[in-house]
């Protein structure tokens, strides 16, 4: 068993397998080596973590991505956006606990996770506008209309004939 | 909900995402030959914020989705592209679609004027070429109106569809003459080969027939690549072996592989009238999820180009019979042997151990030439065949149009073997941009003085001949007695096929020579009556005599067969338009250039009730 302890000093006691989902619990567990020492997740909050936990332990036991994986995943043909079931039903969430997810699970190295949140996001954002998209992402435009001017030229290649 | 985390309306989180995030959720977007959204989202990215904008500049989003949709390049044009580009795949994408841009134009040129088409052709052929196949296949595929699209339903043509089928026509018109124009080179390597030319490879030579149905080399190779893949994959789920050393195992695995699946996905022997179809000679036709029972020629063709994959030497070898393939082991101790790959159990037979009395290159690897020689034959028999059996029942798409486009290319072929001609080739009436671009430029230059100089006279006057019905105008003379226009849709009085008229001339302008054997005197109207052009439901070009053309209902079927009859209906008609138990195909720009009064007239008979009741 491993204790974890998030950013709101909540302590999760989970299986061994399970928090080695995670890379980053996977390499500090084999660098204390055996300990009952916590393990503190400062970048995670109780919820959040909780929401983790859940993917960790319906994915446990299943192969972890290898080096060799993530190469295929470069492959144009194989990259979709398609989002298994359970993953679907599970990332199924409201969007700030999306964007908490997907910060979580780059933190915590979960790469299985973090394709699931992105792809989830590369489906809200697909044929949206730029301020649809300022909107979602809550960030404001800071270009000078100068660049304005510049970028709007640049992309005249993909306007309507 | 109850908890700290309740109720963050979509719009008001405050969580900021780095960017080394948006470059991760960019990367997913999926990569798609025809659905655009992926690249419209990341050309708004670029506008959204400077962050975001870093992300979608990286060369890291771009590289699937240029891989997706490019497939084709003029080598040459895409190492200089490249080296300009260092690497930016977003540059580069942006280079080629500028040039798709510049394709696109052109052919709307060549769309929308008659006249002057050919010039553009060669500004296809010689500049743009490859660089621009994708793009044209791509309008080639435009979604189909939904009136010819949805099956069995009735929908009302909508008007903005109005360009969609001409514009297919024109983009496969000119992707068809760069894929001739590219398989020209090969023919020449394949039929006028000197004794020091490096072979041309048999999977290239027959690769290289497809190309008259205008798919290229780089397709076929593509969909070579595609079946390839689900071959290893299969291999592996089913724990086969692929990399055994036992060279002959792997043959026969390679085989079952190939064979065995399921139903559309897996090679045979195609049995009864299916063996004897044309389209069974051309690999973009039978490696075809549904297409793929087919000749043994098509499956050593599939055997072979597996087999090179695989890193074996397979070669097809003219068996009497069947064609077979060789293998070539590495090792120089073991001994070459054939495999039957049309039977169901193929076993390996030692080169040594084959029945004597077979010529020694029976046994051996067949050069290209011989093989396409054989090809040649087996069309020539198929198409005999299919004249007697007409539609094949397991084919609903079938066409005579495949006979025509079979026989160009045969006609092709024959003059580069220098073989004394009896006819000189013609492109059929819907490829019309390959009298010049491919035949003249290209074709005529590599021939032999005597018959390159009979060619060049040939093409130029069938040239300046098209030009000429190209500026041509043709007004409805008030007082005539012409019935029929172009877009009619009529059952022939004695043959009862259905066709559609798409040209006339006021009396009949055949040659003399046609006139006679048709016995165009003996009809009741005679020679002095206007004559139709036209093509029927399956896919057969006929000219007319008004005294055979009753005109008939129209049905949604009887247009769609017409229009998968013949490529040619897109260049031609853009849709139809119905009333109740009539109705007319409506006109393309060209063809309301070319009859300027056809539409109105066609309208007008429409719309004519009295009419009505004749039907």
């Amino acid at each position: 068993m491993v204790l974890l302890v998030t950013s709101d000093n909540e302590q999760f006691v989970v299986d061994k397998e399970v928090a080695e989902r995670s890379v980053l619990i996977k390499n500090m567990l084999e660098d204390v080596g055996e300990s009952d020492q916590p393990i503190p997740l400062p970048n995670v909050s109780s919820s959040v973590l909780k929401k983790v936990l859940e993917y960790c332990e319906h994915h446990r036991g299943e192969p972890l991505p290898t080096a060799d994986s993530e190469q295929n995943q470069d492959d144009s043909r194989k990259r979709t956006t398609d989002i298994n079931e359970w993953d679907q039903k599970f990332i199924t969430v409201d969007q700030e606990m999306l964007f908490e997810i997907i910060l979580a699970a780059n933190y915590l190295d979960i790469k299985p996770l973090l394709d699931v949140g992105c792809k989830t996001v590369a489906n809200m954002i697909k044929g949206k506008t730029p301020e649809e998209i300022r909107k979602l992402f809550n960030i404001v435009n800071d270009f000078t209309p100068e660049e304005e001017a510049q970028i709007k030229k640049e992309n005249e290649w993909a306007e309507d004939r | 909900m109850t908890t700290d985390h309740s109720a963050p309306s979509t719009d008001s989180h405050t969580i900021h995402l780095p960017s080394d995030i948006y470059l991760e959720i960019l990367k997913v977007l999926p990569a798609s030959r025809e659905d655009e959204s992926s690249i419209k989202t990341l050309v708004s990215c670029l506008s959204t914020n400077s962050i975001v904008r870093t992300a979608a500049l990286s060369p890291l989003v771009w590289v699937h989705h240029y891989r997706a949709r490019y497939i084709h390049s003029i080598d040459i044009n895409e190492v200089e592209r490249k080296l300009r580009t260092s690497g930016d795949w977003r540059l580069l994408y942006i280079e080629r679609r500028w040039l798709d841009r510049r394709a696109l134009l052109l052919a709307d040129e060549i769309r929308m004027n008659a006249t002057g088409r050919h010039e553009k052709a060669r500004e296809f052929a010689r500049e743009l070429s490859l660089d621009v196949f994708d793009a044209l296949r791509l309008e080639s595929r435009l979604p189909l109106p939904s009136c010819l699209e949805k099956e069995g339903e009735d929908i009302q043509p909508d008007r903005a569809d109005e360009d969609i089928l001409p514009r297919r026509f024109w983009a496969q018109s000119i992707l068809g003459m760069i894929a001739r124009y590219e398989a020209t080179d090969v023919w020449e390597r394949v039929f006028m080969a000197r004794a020091d030319d490096p072979p041309v490879p048999f999977v290239e030579a027959l690769s290289s027939f497809s190309a008259v149905f205008d798919a290229s080399m780089q397709e076929v190779k593509t969909q070579l690549d595609t079946i390839y893949e689900a071959c290893v994959e299969r291999m592996k789920r089913h724990h086969l072996v692929h990399a055994s050393t036992e060279l002959q195992r792997r043959c026969i695995t390679l085989c079952q592989v190939l064979y065995s699946p399921e139903p559309a996905e897996g090679f045979g022997l195609a049995e009864g009238v299916a063996f004897q179809r044309l389209l069974n000679q051309f690999p973009h036709s039978f490696l075809q999820r549904g297409n793929r029972h087919t000749i043994p020629m098509s499956l050593v063709f599939v055997f072979v180009a597996m087999a090179r994959r695989m890193g074996i030497n397979a070669s097809p070898v003219n068996y009497p019979g069947a064609v077979q393939a060789h293998v070539l082991p590495k090792d120089p101790s073991e001994s070459s042997f054939l495999l039957d790959v049309a039977s169901d159990n193929p076993a390996p037979v030692p080169v040594g151990d084959v029945p004597s009395g077979l010529d020694a290159d029976m046994v051996q690897p067949a050069s290209s030439l011989t093989m396409l020689m054989r090809a040649f034959n087996n069309i020539i028999s198929f198409a005999r065949f299919e004249r007697i059996l007409g539609p094949s029942p397991g084919a609903p798409n079938w066409s005579f149009e495949a006979q025509d486009s079979a026989f160009y290319l045969m006609t092709m072929c024959t003059m580069l073997r220098s073989q004394p001609m009896n006819s000189f080739p013609a492109p059929p009436e819907f490829n019309p941009l390959d009298l010049v671009a491919v035949l003249l430029d290209k074709l005529t230059p590599k021939l032999p003085t005597v018959s390159r100089n009979m060619l060049t006279k040939f093409l130029n006057d069938s040239w300046k001949a098209s030009e000429d019905r190209a500026s041509q105008v043709r007004h409805r003379d008030a007082t005539s007695q012409m019935t029929g226009f172009v877009g009619m849709v009529f059952e022939h009085r004695r043959y009862k096929y259905i066709g559609c008229i798409y040209a006339w001339d006021p009396v009949c302008a055949a040659a003399e020579s046609w006139i006679e054997n048709m016995r165009v005197n003996q009809l009741p109207s005679g020679r002095d009556q206007p004559f139709y052009s036209s093509f029927s439901a399956d896919g057969q070009a006929f000219y007319v005599a008004q005294d055979n053309i009753v005109p008939i209902s129209l049905d949604v079927d009887k247009i769609r067969s017409l229009f998968m009859a013949r490529k040619s209906f897109g260049r031609y008609f853009t849709g139809f338009e119905r009333a109740p138990n009539k109705g007319r195909l409506t006109l393309t720009h060209e063809m309301k250039v070319a009859y300027p009064d056809d539409d109105a007239y066609g309208a007008e008979w429409l719309a004519d009730s009295s009419e009505n009741k004749s039907i």
